[in-house]
């Protein structure tokens, strides 16, 4: 079954341009941040979105659940067209569809406790009706990410919580609703490895247990391989290879894609892979190339990929491409 | 020949609730044209360590005890003003997030001649013209020179970091965590240049992390802290022995290896405040024999140039 799917998604932000300049265009600039994205994501399923930074990771995944306005394109959650129906409709599906950010250290409130954090979304759609009515869920909820004994913590505020205690917070606030599509946008990246394995573990724990569809958002790619199902490359508000994890981590077709996995760092000494290392600034949304938007960093590009958009082809089974070579290979 | 030789390095932090031990009696040194990674979780010491080497502690923290010889000379005992003449010149540090300690309101060349004005006697022009130099040589286009930090990515910060820390030609660069947080591809570029330096410039290199991927693949050896101690200390090539050392490895992902998330390392970091009598690790180790708890184990040899602190390994060289 198809949890969420997204089609031909758009969300171009416009660019406040210089006086001067606005004199002699009259042209509004967007910065293309997500530029006609499909895919779909299955129940229970962990699809993982990887890419440089800014290539528009965290604005697709808000755009999936309403934070922020598409421009254009389609969002179905469990077939409910999201984008067309009023706010009202939208705030029950609000609750079903949660985010956890990348940096505990500001996304939690310092001022707010642990209890009021937490408290707080129940708060607000009237799960409860005042903060003391909301103690057994909200001990229940820090057992579940291993805050215990949970009313230690209730009094606590943030900057008396280690990196990975702040982020076990803020799962628990995320999921205290009951939801069950999360986008996770980098939730290890600020802690330290042993932390982060730990709470990478436990959202595996509470994926199988509440039966959860994560859409991972990562830019390691080791990372994404441990745990994702499916995984999609972006590059510049596009998808340029999609497939299977293992797959496309053995069997990387986009040369994009070829270059990210050569740079995984690798705990091994020894065994020295030869790296691609990509030249030249990350890409800029606001100036997309002509033809195929990698082909300035492209080490393999041709005359034609100047030219011509590449479209997203299916190169093997659930393994799709955007990439001119492939056609060409494909060709007798 | 060492560049750095640490001697029974002891540093403390005074805290209310009593000195807080976060170096308690490390030994180990550093060969001229050599790196050193340093692994550990977070708050075992690592950039107290570094900071102590330049004597850049901050007001609670306090050498205790101990020698850092710097070729020959200790700087424990070194004033303010003969430190200031090495900070910088001869040993030079990038910081944790140092990218965000630019001066908005100076140039890029500006900040990186800042050092040669310090250290050296070179007018304006000759100090600009060497920050240009060091600019190129970190992979950025010399046009930069003249554009402020907001202009720059995070990636293109860090490696102004680097070019100002290397413009006075230093001997050893103290690095802490200097990729952390920044973009697979930005990581991959500022460890290739680090790689050319220490190549091209005969650099030695304390590389502080705690992902240990990072130090496979920069350094000829590597030291593993945990709560103010090494545990152990090996060429980059030997297989790590500690079993502290080897949990930390098997919590690394490698897609090379097996496709499993360990569970990590349960349990928490020491104390540093009352330390316990025995082994640091004891509490988390699931290798613990009845000695671990009531005696330390030292640090030693258990083959050649690899050292060890345990009490499990102490017979497995002879
Ligand atoms: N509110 C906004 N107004 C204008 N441009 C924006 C806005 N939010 C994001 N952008 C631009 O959209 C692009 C994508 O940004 P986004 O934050 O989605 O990237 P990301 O892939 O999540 O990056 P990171 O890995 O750094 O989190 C960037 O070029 C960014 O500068
Ligand atoms: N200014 C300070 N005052 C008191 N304690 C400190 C101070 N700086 C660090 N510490 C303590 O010293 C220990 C080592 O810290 P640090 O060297 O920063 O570790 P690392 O760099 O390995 O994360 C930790 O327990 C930390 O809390
Ligand atoms: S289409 Fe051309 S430029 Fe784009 S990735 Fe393929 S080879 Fe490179
Ligand atoms: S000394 Fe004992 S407790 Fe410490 S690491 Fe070795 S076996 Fe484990
Ligand atoms: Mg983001
Ligand atoms: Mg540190």
């Amino acid at each position: 079954m198809v949890k969420i799917e997204i089609k031909n998604l758009k969300v171009w932000f416009p660019v406040r341009t210089s006086f001067l300049k606005s004199l002699y265009s009259k042209k509004h600039q967007y910065s293309h941040a997500v530029d006609g994205v499909s895919f779909k994501i299955k129940e229970e399923e962990i699809f993982c979105l990887a890419g440089e930074s800014g290539c528009g990771k965290t604005t697709l995944a808000k755009a999936m659940i309403r934070l922020i306005k598409p421009t254009s394109g389609t969002v179905r959650y469990s077939g409910v067209d999201l984008l067309s129906i009023g706010k009202n409709e939208f705030r029950s599906y609000r609750r079903k569809l949660q985010i956890i950010y990348q940096d505990p250290y500001s996304s939690l409130n310092p001022k707010k406790n642990v209890f009021n954090t937490i408290a707080e979304p129940l708060k607000v759609h009237n799960f409860i009706k005042n903060f003391s009515e909301g103690k057994d869920i909200i001990t229940q909820i820090l057992e579940e990410v291993e805050l215990t004994p949970a009313e230690s913590f209730f009094g606590k505020y943030p900057h008396e919580l280690s990196g990975g205690q702040r982020q076990r917070v803020s799962i628990a606030s995320s999921l205290v609703l009951n939801p069950d599509f999360i986008v996770a946008d980098e939730p290890v990246s600020m802690l330290d490895s042993s932390v982060r394995t730990e709470v990478l573990y436990m959202m595996l724990r509470l994926k199988k247990k509440r039966k959860l569809t994560y859409l991972f958002i990562t830019h390691d790619l080791s990372l994404a391989w441990l745990i994702s199902d499916r995984i999609a490359i972006m590059y510049l508000g596009k998808i340029v290879e999609m497939g299977p994890t293992d797959e496309v981590v053995s069997n990387p077709q986009h040369p994009y894609t070829k270059a990210l996995i050569s740079v995984i760092p690798r705990p091994t000494s020894g065994v020295k892979h030869k790296k691609i290392i990509l030249k030249g600034n990350p890409p800029d949304s606001m100036n997309i190339p002509a033809g195929c938007r990698f082909h300035p960093r492209c080490f393999e590009a041709k005359d034609i990929c100047k030219r011509a958009e590449p479209s997203i082809v299916k190169f093997n089974k659930n393994h799709y491409v955007a990439c001119h070579l492939l056609s060409q290979k494909r060709k007798p | 020949m060492n560049i750095i030789n640490i001697r029974d390095l002891k540093v403390f932090y005074r805290t209310h609730k009593g000195k807080l031990r976060a170096i308690d009696g490390v030994k180990f040194s550093l060969n001229k044209g050599e790196s050193v990674g340093m692994v550990g979780e977070s708050g075992c010491g690592k950039t107290t360590l570094a900071l102590s080497i330049l004597k850049l502690l901050p007001p609670r923290g306090y050498i205790e005890d101990g020698n850092i010889f710097y070729k020959g000379e200790d700087l424990v005992q070194k004033s303010e003003r003969e430190m200031r003449k090495i900070r910088g010149n001869e040993i030079s540090i990038v910081f944790q997030g140092a990218m965000n300690s630019l001066n908005p309101v100076k140039t890029i060349g500006e900040q990186i001649s800042e050092g040669l004005l310090l250290h050296t006697n070179m007018s304006k022009v000759e100090a600009f013209d060497k920050a240009k130099e060091s600019l190129i040589s970190v992979g950025i286009s010399p046009d930069k020179l003249i554009e402020y930090p907001h202009e720059f990515s995070g990636g293109m910060k860090q490696r102004v970091m680097i070019a100002s820390a290397l413009v006075c030609d230093p001997q050893l660069l103290i690095a802490d965590e200097p990729v952390t947080a920044l973009d697979v591809m930005v990581q991959a570029q500022i460890l290739e240049l680090l790689n050319r330096l220490k190549q091209e410039k005969k650099l030695s290199l304390l590389l502080i992390t705690h992902d240990l991927s990072v130090v496979a693949e920069t350094c000829d050896k590597i030291v593993v802290v945990y709560g103010g101690k090494i545990l152990e200390y090996a060429n980059i090539e030997d297989s790590l022995l500690h079993p502290y050392s080897k949990e930390l490895f098997r919590s690394f992902p490698n897609i090379n290896g097996p496709r499993i998330l360990s569970k990590g390392i349960l349990g928490t970091p020491p104390n540093l405040i009352n330390p316990s009598r025995g082994c640091r690790f004891e509490p988390r180790c699931n290798q613990s024999l009845k000695i671990c708890v009531k005696e330390e184990p030292r640090l030693i040899e258990v083959c050649d140039q690899h050292f060890v602190a345990c009490h499990r390994l102490k017979t497995s060289g002879a």
